[in-house]
């Protein structure tokens, strides 16, 4: 029989360890059902309960910590650093530069941190990283961060587009530059990375070795690849790394980066590994159903691009299946209050396609309603 | 018949090996949700608005005191299930240094009991003693 540690693992709530003790009392004769929730006995029950509640989730939190597969979040970081040597990068704040003109004759002088911008597409804030003085008239440019770390925050071309305070009349954003802020790491993410470490202890380690170093940011200098696969047919010592961001292709400049930081750190003598970013394969995906209560379909759209940047490479040739976008979707649906009497990928007719090195992008998604 | 139920003697420290059953218990009780802060205790929405400390109006609300208090004592007991309606009275006491005590007297009739249970507390503002046991 196979052991799983969360069958090893049993938590006791706080509501439970206090029923626990009522029953017991009870059962011993004492009328705990009389007791309201000032009597004494009744307090000091609630107090040892919540202390004892706590201390268990803190030692099952623990407890797990220890498995790779079981820890979580913070846990599960500490763990990668000291067992595995894995840092977790922290989400970053999105930053622009801002071009300004005063077409006023005020004069402003701010500090760090004094301006709030904000773009009028996301409601996301910026501020100020720099000290500036403005004389108008003029035009001059602003570095910005945003307020909020991730990629929440991220915009594009000219989309932080409003002064939010203090008020600066005759002050106006003419152009803002692309932001981008990402997230922090998922769970997955972590273990996979801790994962492919132990495959660089291995004699057939280098493949595992070479999509550590991809993911790895502190290595590569670059953050944008956060998928990785190395192809084990190798002929003659040649190796092929295909690596993808979380929307796809990889950029040029991220393929060179991560083809440097493998050379440097991962490559054993006599083979010859070789950076190049995923083939991105676009989807058309057209889900019909039957039902009411349903989110908007850019949302569903939002989350079904978000589950496909995470397909990670397949080991060969292979499909997709459609089921996976039904699955991501409907969860999607249900989780919001949607009512559904039928929900069906209607396009593609068939499963997607992937040859090695492929990945899927969503292309258009159309959410149809039918009678 | 409502159960007014019992428990471990506590005033202004626990007895234990000493019970409080019936009124004696309530009486205990109604005490407690006068001289408990709000928040003190947790574990339950109930225990979360539970008590008022009655030390705290205590030169809190200047002349007003005596009109106000009534009020805010009547809806703290009446959050006890055994009571069924409350009256209380707050008057002040000038002591020789200056200072004001209040005293409080509130009258509580439980469910399911025809008989009248006082409660007289004298409150400074550091301390509140229950005069009638």
């Amino acid at each position: 029989m196979a052991i799983d540690v969360d069958t090893l693992i049993t938590e006791t709530t706080e509501d439970e360890f206090l029923q626990q003790g009522l029953d017991a009392l009870q059962a011993a004769g004492v009328s705990t059902t009389s007791w309201r929730v000032d009597d004494p006995t009744r307090v000091s029950f609630v107090f040892l309960a919540q202390v004892l509640g706590a201390r268990e989730q803190m030692q099952t939190d623990f407890i797990r910590s220890g498995f790779l597969s079981k820890a979580e979040g913070d846990w599960l970081k500490v763990l990668a650093l000291e067992l595995y040597g894995v840092e977790v990068p922290e989400p970053t704040h999105a930053t622009s530069t801002l071009s300004l003109t005063n077409a006023g004759g005020g004069y402003y002088n701010m500090a760090i941190g004094d301006v709030l911008f904000s773009s009028s597409t996301s409601g996301k804030t910026y501020r100020n990283t720099t000290a500036f003085s403005f004389a108008g008239p003029g035009s001059l440019t602003v570095e910005v961060e945003a307020d909020e770390a991730g990629s929440d925050s991220s915009a594009g071309v000219n989309d932080i587009d409003t002064i939010v305070s203090p008020p600066m009349l005759g002050v106006s954003i003419t152009a803002s530059t692309v932001a981008v802020g990402q997230d922090s790491q998922s769970d997955a993410w972590i273990r996979q990375q801790c994962e492919a470490t132990l495959g660089a202890l291995s004699p057939n380690g280098p493949p595992d070795a070479y999509e550590y170093v991809a993911r790895n940011s502190t290595l590569t200098g670059t953050d944008e690849v956060t998928r990785a696969y190395s192809d084990p047919d190798a002929v003659d010592g040649a190796t092929t790394v295909y690596v993808a961001s979380a929307s796809g292709a990889a950029s040029g400049a991220a393929v060179t980066a991560v083809q440097d930081a493998i050379m440097l750190w991962a490559k054993p003598i006599g083979f010859t590994p070789t950076v190049v970013s995923a083939t991105e394969v676009p989807i058309d995906l057209e889900i019909e159903y039957i039902g009411t209560n349903m989110p908007d379909e850019a949302e569903v759209e939002a989350v079904l691009a978000a589950a496909i940047g995470a397909l990670d490479f397949l080991s060969d040739d292979g499909t997709v299946p459609l089921a996976f976008f039904e699955s991501v979707a409907f969860q999607y649906c249900i989780a919001q209050g949607a009512l559904l009497q039928h929900f069906a990928v209607a396009s593609p007719a068939n499963d997607p396609s992937l040859a090695k090195g492929e990945l899927l992008t969503l292309n258009s998604f159309t959410l149809s309603a039918i009678t | 018949m409502t159960d007014f139920g019992a428990d471990t003697w506590c005033l202004d420290s626990l007895q234990p090996g000493r019970y409080a059953r019936g009124r004696a218990a309530v009486r205990q009780s109604l005490y407690h949700r006068l001289t408990t802060p709000r928040g003190t205790l947790s574990g339950s929405e109930e225990a979360l608005s539970y008590g008022i400390d009655l030390a705290e109006y205590v030169g809190a609300v200047g002349d007003g005191v005596a009109e106000i208090l009534p009020g805010i004592i009547r809806g703290e007991l009446k959050k006890d299930d055994r009571v069924d309606s409350v009256s209380a009275s707050v008057s002040k006491v000038q002591n020789t240094d200056g200072t004001v005590d209040l005293v409080v007297s509130v009258d509580v009739l439980l469910v399911d009991d025809p008989a009248p249970l006082n409660l007289t507390l004298s409150v400074s503002s550091v301390d509140v003693s229950l005069l009638s046991r």
